[in-house]
């Protein structure tokens, strides 16, 4: 079995072998043209920690990785933030409404049955208001609780604990949507476009679940740790 | 699947003629645009070697008063069908002797779709039904009883209220909702509602 990604491999080489890691650097930030240089000194280049990016990749590649929390630094966990931020800035405007774009497709095209499109356009909708109401809280709560605890001041009444207990699964409705597309819906359909929104579907249903892992595996752990060790100034409100 | 329908073109504007071929071949499993012509009379010194299914033509090339008859324009042995692509409004009598008529403004979909559509029904005549194919399955392989508690569980009942109205017991109602699950992929009580409303288990 392989180990765990480190910071003296190659950039390059790490990519080539889990290419689903260009995401993460898309959304660190982090600029191409690796050359020979290591995971660390592309991470420092380009001012992202090295620890945050290969615990992020780590978490998504292996299922028995647990993170080293000893030690961890303040700008670690608030790039973690910003990392699962900008996750949710794409899953909501750039990813959902592709997929929407395509069952607006399905739903007008000449062989749609008019019920049967608005059942599939109903079910969407309330998905979307789901997914956005469940970031919502994420971005609402608790990470304004994280960066609270970074500068020092832990909001009274919640705990990353609760987050945990709390932390509701999104892919299981997108999984149900595929499945209708895949094995119920009606003949009559454009299958050009029902196979588009299908490849999304599974790559999108992937991306939910990495990303509940992260919050899960990384985040909770990082702050339940500083929760714990940090200096923190008792506030009332 | 049907072998990809082959396509002839009759169209003057080479930009044009260059511009259908792409965006039908964009449909590279269904298309094959294998013979391009500038004219009619292009089209004829070659109709004997070729068998396309469908020709497209623009209408502009024919009379518009109707009176000689696209059928006898076009020498066409082997019977395709002739969709009509114009650019400008054409004539009620011409429009009637075409399969179809496309508009330059419709989008490469829509021009694939209205094509696919000329030989809808000769598929489904043909093919679907005599390789048995059912394009939809309606029976599944839920059982009867697993579909009357999937349509109490779109309904909303809970496992308590549905072992009441079935009368069995709940373990029993839960070993179905497990069944069904299993079967269909689908999880969500929101999923499954659209399941049985897609197949008309229940009405809206």
């Amino acid at each position: 079995m392989r180990e765990f990604y480190s910071g003296s491999e190659k950039m390059a080489s790490l990519v080539n072998g889990s290419y689903k890691t260009i995401k993460i650097l898309s959304r660190l930030g982090i600029k191409p043209g690796f050359g020979e240089n290591s995971v660390s000194e592309v991470c420092q280049s380009n001012a992202v920690s090295p620890y945050i990016f290969l615990s992020i990749c780590n978490v998504s590649d292996f299922h028995d990785y647990k993170p080293n929390v000893e030690g961890v630094k303040n700008k670690e966990v608030s790039d973690l933030v910003r990392y699962l931020r900008l996750s949710h800035n794409e899953f909501i405007n750039k990813d959902i409404p592709s997929v929407e774009f395509c069952i607006s497709k399905i739903t007008s095209s000449e062989g749609a049955n008019p019920k049967h499109s608005d059942i599939l356009k109903h079910f969407f909708e309330e998905y979307r208001e789901e997914l956005e109401s469940h970031f919502n809280y994420e971005e609402k709560t608790v990470f304004p609780y994280v960066t609270g605890i970074l500068s020092g001041v832990r909001k009274e009444g919640f705990s990353i604990e609760k987050f945990e207990e709390n932390h509701t699964n999104i892919e299981a409705k997108l999984s149900d949507l595929k499945n209708i597309l895949l094995k119920y819906l009606p003949a009559g359909y454009p299958s050009d476009v029902v196979y588009e929104v299908l490849a999304k579907l599974y790559i999108l249903e992937e991306e939910f679940e990495n990303h509940a892992h992260i919050e899960d595996r990384l985040l909770v752990p990082l702050v339940a740790h500083l929760e714990k060790t940090g200096e923190i100034i008792k506030n009332g409100r | 699947m049907a072998a990809k329908l082959r396509i002839a073109l009759i169209e003057p504007s080479q930009i044009v003629r260059t511009g259908l071929e792409a965006s039908l071949s964009s449909f590279g499993a269904k298309f094959q645009v294998l013979w391009s012509f500038s004219s009619i009379s292009h089209f004829t010194s070659f109709s004997d070697e070729i068998d396309p299914d469908i020709i497209v033509v623009n209408p502009a090339l024919f009379d518009q008063t109707g009176a000689e008859k696209v059928k006898t324009a076009i020498n066409n042995p082997r019977d395709a069908r002739i969709v009509a692509f114009a650019y400008s409004i054409i004539s009620e009598s011409l429009k009637r002797q075409f399969s179809a008529v496309l508009s330059i403004y419709d989008t490469p979909s829509e021009i694939a779709m209205s094509i696919e559509r000329v030989f809808q029904k000769e598929i489904d005549d043909n093919e679907l039904i005599q390789s048995g194919y059912t394009p939809h399955p309606v029976e599944y392989d839920l059982s009867d009883r697993e579909k009357e508690v999937l349509v109490s569980v779109a309904k909303g009942f809970t496992n308590k209220e549905i072992a009441g109205i079935h009368n069995i017991s709940v373990h029993t109602v839960i070993s179905h909702r497990k069944n069904i699950v299993r079967k269909t992929g689908i999880k969500s009580v929101s999923g499954l509602t659209v399941y049985s409303l897609l197949n008309g288990l229940i009405e809206q």
